[in-house]
């Protein structure tokens, strides 16, 4: 049972997730109260929307830290296209396209240039942010017209509409990742890029389509950010690509690739946005919240590498119990130098 | 002739290649350029940079890397401040600020050392840790993020900003740091170690050392060294900030790639990051002086990089083909010689390809 929940990650988050929830809502009733929890979620919606384009990179064994700047730059493509009066639904195409394309960017430098993607994502971060600094001369770009920014302030059942239309692409995504074959291409690209190859997974072709997701994720990410705020300055998104790797991460996509789920990004971002947010509720002031997210990042690590020592521990018992009766002492021997060997 | 060809293909001969083409085309756009005594005081703009991707060399040659590092300069460089502020001695301000960074390295080498997770994933978490802890340390200490610390005393501010024997003082100390970084990674059994650790883990751990106290003090020095510049920072802008070394992370880090160590680590040398340095930061200086503004500037940085990382791993493929077709020639060449004496064709046996 116990190892059943520690095999789903995502579900430790969760429980963490719930937990946090419990003791700021001890201290402080009203965090807990449904209007607040709306607000959590609200401004939790860029940073899920940018972790779960994040977690096919990672799960492809690969790192995405473009995605703030691919935000700006199809942001103001999208800020600039509607005021110049175009219609929505060719503003959307553009910004996720455009955002897509600035994926695809980086997907070829990784995948066929062979740069680490640390170094690619980061050199096209610098680039993609110097752009849209070009494009707007430094100023931000306010007043979005009324009629897109209208989509930032409905709302359905007391959420907003735009963390149900986030978690419906969410799930799609999620959807795709875990129950289509092209889904597990990612995986076995992550997991075993060699073998990937050898069954036949293009595996160059699945790591551009990873960044292309990602960068696509980012450009919903600036759809959101334009229709909250009502503006986009070059200063939006600063830090969010490590906060999203941190979201991931958290809820157990592993950087060594292959593992992970979008669910577990999400509940990741939920995390560390409601650990933000429970920081004034609890009168810490705000500047602490950087310390907050790096502490959860370390715990979460922490109790990953024990729980994944457990299993080993457990797994290789197992193994040895099964095959321990048919070898009988040569095998119980076997445990116990295996055992010495991995306490060390 | 064949003594030189392999020195030829080494990368950082390519790129001190770059480095003269670079210096030669900008001066053309601009005549400044060849002005080496304007060019050696405007270093200092870039130069900061070298000193810290020296010690990130050393630790990714182990197979690890270091993300924390701009958030320890910044730790380091507030810490300063508000010592200084607080008990008007700037001795011991840089002392604790040193010592921060000491043990914030000590930090990052433990928990890795420990848990055993990735390097990079724990140096993200400890990157939000120490940037978080230098807000918050400017938060205790009373001061606003933006104006920082400054009324340093006026041979602090010297430090960073005076010359010693006609060089500007940050020059020499990124040669003094070069110098040391050198001869620690080749001529000592430290570097060595290191090394091995990160060319081949398993080997290490039965070659009989302590890898765990290896790598612990490389991020401790790594740690040192972030400070340091965090310190020079300050003394270079003549104000502590906490967030002053947080636009470290991008450049550091493709300088040390293009200086050709690899993120797989166990390949690479000093003496690429300190011309990757030089290319890096005239490259920066150049594209300023052929008067475009800070936002072109990164444009033009950002794509440059990634084109010549791209150049770097195709540079290594096409030359290892070169040396393949060299080989399979010369067995060629002696299988004919040979013809009718079957058992010797063994000898002319291409030759292992060295990466």
């Amino acid at each position: 049972m116990i190892s059943r929940i520690a095999r789903h990650r995502e579900f430790v988050t969760l429980v963490g997730v719930v937990f946090l929830l419990i003791v700021v809502g001890l201290f402080n009733a009203s965090f807990v109260s449904p209007s607040n929890l709306a607000r959590v979620l609200n401004s939790a919606v860029i940073l899920f929307l940018l972790a779960a384009g994040e977690a096919p990179v990672i799960i492809t064994r690969n790192i995405d830290a473009s995605i703030g700047a691919i935000l700006v730059l199809s942001g103001v493509l999208g800020a600039l296209a509607l005021r110049h009066g175009v219609a929505i639904p060719l503003v959307i195409l553009i910004v996720a396209g455009s955002a897509a394309l600035m994926g695809v960017l980086n997907g070829v430098f990784v995948a066929y240039g062979h740069v680490p993607p640390i170094v690619a994502t980061l050199g096209t971060l610098a680039a993609f942010r110097g752009v849209s600094f070009l494009i707007t001369g430094g100023f931000s770009i306010e007043d979005i017209p009324q009629n897109y920014t209208r989509f930032g302030s409905a709302q359905v059942i007391g959420v907003p509409l735009l963390v149900w239309v986030g978690l419906a692409l969410a799930a799609l995504l999620g959807i795709l990742m875990a129950k289509t074959q092209f889904g597990r291409h990612f995986y076995a690209t992550g997991g075993n890029p060699v073998g990937a190859r050898l069954i036949g997974i293009p595996v160059n072709r699945m790591v551009v389509t990873a960044y292309a997701i990602s960068g696509l994720f980012a450009g919903l990410a600036a759809l959101v950010f334009m229709a909250q705020f009502g503006s986009v300055s070059n200063q939006a998104g600063v830090g969010m690509e490590l906060q999203a790797i941190a979201a991931a991460v958290v809820g157990g996509v592993s950087l060594s690739g292959g593992v992970g789920t979008i669910f577990g990004a999400i509940i990741g971002a939920f995390f560390i946005t409601s650990a933000r947010s429970s920081l004034s509720f609890m009168g810490i002031p705000g500047f602490w919240s950087d310390t907050a997210i790096g502490v959860i990042l370390l715990i979460a690590l922490f109790a990953d590498a024990k729980v994944r020592h457990a299993l080993d521990v457990r797994r290789l018992e197992q193994r040895y119990a099964s095959s321990g009766e048919a070898l009988s002492e040569v095998g119980s021997a076997d445990v116990a130098f295996d055992k010495e060997e991995h306490a060390r | 002739m064949r003594k030189i060809l392999p020195w030829l293909a080494r990368w950082e001969v390519g790129l001190l290649v770059v480095l003269v083409l670079e210096i030669f085309i900008f001066g053309m756009v601009n005549p400044v350029f060849f002005d080496l005594q304007k060019l050696l005081l405007t270093m200092p703009d870039f130069i900061y940079l070298g000193i810290v991707a020296l010690p990130l060399g050393m630790i990714m040659m182990t197979g690890g890397i270091d993300l924390s590092f701009g958030s320890v300069a910044s730790l380091a460089a507030i810490t300063t401040g508000v010592v200084f502020a607080t008990s008007k001695s700037m001795v011991l301000g840089i002392l604790v600020g040193l010592l921060v960074g000491v043990v914030c390295g000590l930090v990052n080498g433990v928990l890795i050392v420990t848990t055993k997770a990735q390097p990079m994933v724990l140096t993200l978490g400890t990157l939000f840790l120490f940037a978080g802890l230098a807000l918050g340390v400017s938060g205790i200490g009373g001061v606003s993020a933006y104006e920082g610390i400054g009324n340093f005393p006026d041979w602090f501010n010297q430090i960073a900003y005076g010359t010693s024997l006609g060089l500007p003082n940050l020059l020499v100390a990124f040669v003094l740091a070069s110098i040391v970084f050198y001869l620690l990674m080749s001529k000592t059994s430290f570097g060595r170690q290191m090394r091995l650790i990160g060319a081949n883990a398993q080997t290490a751990r039965y070659a009989g050392f302590s890898v765990s106290r290896l790598l612990i003090t490389g991020y401790a020095v790594m740690g040192a060294m972030a400070a340091l510049v965090g310190v020079l920072l300050s003394s270079y802008f003549g104000s502590a900030r906490p967030d002053i070394g947080a636009t470290l992370l991008l450049p550091v880090l493709t300088l040390v790639v293009i200086g050709g160590v690899s993120m797989f680590g166990g390949e690479g040398n000093m003496i690429g990051i300190v011309i990757a340095t030089l290319v890096i930061g005239v490259l920066q200086q150049g594209v300023r002086y052929a008067g475009m503004n800070e936002n072109e500037v990164s444009v033009v940085t950002g794509s440059v990089l990634v084109g010549v990382s791209i150049l770097r791993w195709w540079s290594g493929r096409w030359s290892e083909l070169l040396r393949n077709r060299r080989n399979r020639r010369r067995e060629e060449r002696a299988t004919s010689a040979l013809a009718g004496e079957p058992q010797a064709v063994g000898a002319g046996q291409a030759e292992p390809i060295a990466r």
